[in-house]
């Protein structure tokens, strides 16, 4: 029995959501800091004493609420989606209603990105406020059965509430990219390299189905094709790393410092021994 | 005097902590309500859907009858059982319309214009996702019931269930027979 051999068997939800709000509050004051820190070193240089600072303060204090706000549409616009028509994307819909009822949640808002890589992901700042993307190559190459299982993975990082601090993560990180390395640590310590494990695991739980979610992950890993629009910030949301898949071309140190997911190989051997 | 206040606070430590277990009790049961009509809804959506599928099918293959006719007589058994309220009963008439359904879409399979309808190919993604729903909403019915007899059987939940009748709640579960071949009469 080692810790490593099941990192479901002994979570705690809400342990595990709380801990995700933390981390969340922790990268929104770091994302604030920054700013107050450059501001006031701009203050000082330039020497409008006290008053410069209080706007430096409020300034941080708006620009972090923004951050905070408008990291769904960031996000959304960041992977080009568009809203998932109903009649065009019937299936799509039907899919995530069917699912919504098994996991009890409210049915989230559908999105599409025109694009022949198939991949996925779940944004938003709660359950009542998440959206849900999927590419057009996701939509088109798996079967129902297949799809249900990464679109129940999907829902989990709803169901999970860890879509907040990796939406968070989209503007607030996203905005201290200047960093480097250190903004990378940053975002492993904001998504955490359980947050797939683990939704694999919970989707798995809503379609009662392992082998559906994993004939999905050997899909995707026999195919080449990578999201054209995604951003080293952005990489944690996706079903599948975008990042990693660099690796081979244009991939440098710092994307793998960004990336949060495990080897997709991993994720089938652990759902094989389910 | 002190102890009077010790008194005091234990009593209302007690009434809170009640409070707060029967509000807890009362929107778990609710849950399993709120799940159970669901299940419903979804049967409802079935029985919908199921005359234009009839229509449609009738523009194309007229000479099938007795199939078309075997799921409109399922259709309508179904709905009767389901408002005499008797699970059982239910259960095995909307056994037998998913049956007549299935072999309602195998006839379709030889009929290629049929196949290629759109109107057909919709009706088909529907039933399809009405299905997987029905069955959903019945797993989590489950998992409500799970957890709502979890929480009136454990201590000290089990002593405030028992004097506020919250009763155990029964499984859906399918009917043994439907795990083998179903039948269907022509």
């Amino acid at each position: 029995m080692t810790e490593s051999a099941s990192p479901v068997a002994r979570r705690d939800f809400h342990g595990e959501i709380r801990r995700n709000q933390w981390h969340t509050l922790v990268i929104l004051l770091a994302f604030g800091g920054l700013i107050t820190v450059v501001g006031v070193i701009v203050d000082l240089l330039v020497g409008l004493g006290i008053l410069g600072v209080i706007v430096v303060l409020l300034i941080a204090a708006l620009v972090t609420v923004a951050a905070y706000a408008s990291a769904t549409a960031v996000a959304l616009a960041g992977a080009h989606a568009r809203p998932a028509d109903q009649s065009e994307f019937r299936r799509y819909h039907n899919l995530v209603e069917g699912l919504c009822i098994a996991a009890g949640l409210p049915k989230p808002d559908l999105y599409v990105v025109d694009d022949v890589a198939p991949n996925a992901f779940a944004a938003g700042r709660s359950p009542r406020h998440a959206v849900l993307v999927a590419t057009t190559g996701l939509l088109d190459e798996l079967n129902r059965v297949e799809l249900e299982g990464v679109l129940a993975h999907e829902l989990s990082h709803v169901k999970n509430d860890d879509i907040l601090a990796a939406t968070v993560a989209v503007t607030a990180v996203g905005g201290l990219v200047i960093l480097g390395p250190v903004a990378g640590e940053l975002m492993q310590f904001a998504v955490g390299s359980r947050r797939e494990v683990l939704a694999d695991a919970s989707g798995v739980l809503i379609t009662r189905y392992p082998p559906g979610l994993c004939a999905a992950l050997k899909k995707i890993q026999a195919n080449p094709a990578v999201v054209r629009h995604h951003r080293r910030a952005m990489s944690q949301l996706w079903f599948e790393s975008p990042q990693a898949r660099d690796d081979h071309g244009r991939g440098s140190w710092l994307d793998r410092a960004f990336d949060t997911h495990p080897p997709l190989a991993e994720r089938i051997r652990f759902l094989e021994s389910m | 005097m002190v102890a009077v206040l010790v008194i005091i606070v234990i009593i209302v430590v007690v009434l809170l902590a009640v409070a707060l277990f029967y509000n807890g009790l009362v929107r778990t049961r609710n849950r399993v309500d709120n799940a159970w009509s669901q299940i419903d809804v979804q049967l409802k959506r079935r029985y919908d859907l199921i005359p234009n599928l009839v229509e449609t099918v009738k523009g194309y293959a007229a000479h099938e009858r007795q199939t078309l006719e075997a799921v409109t007589a399922a259709r309508t058994n179904a709905i009767s059982a389901q408002q005499t309220g008797n699970v059982g009963q239910q259960a095995q008439a909307e056994n037998v319309l998913s049956g007549a359904l299935k072999s309602l879409f195998a006839v379709a399979e030889a009929y290629p214009d049929l196949k290629a309808n759109q109107n057909f190919l919709q009706l088909q993604e529907e039933l399809t996702s009405t299905e997987d729903r029905i069955a959903y909403a019945r797993q989590f019915y489950n998992d409500s019931v799970l957890n709502y007899n979890n929480k009136i059987q454990v201590f000290p939940r089990n002593l405030l269930a028992s004097s506020f009748n919250f009763e155990k709640r029964v499984y859906f579960e399918g009917d043994p027979e439907a795990t083998g071949p179903v039948k269907v009469q022509f």
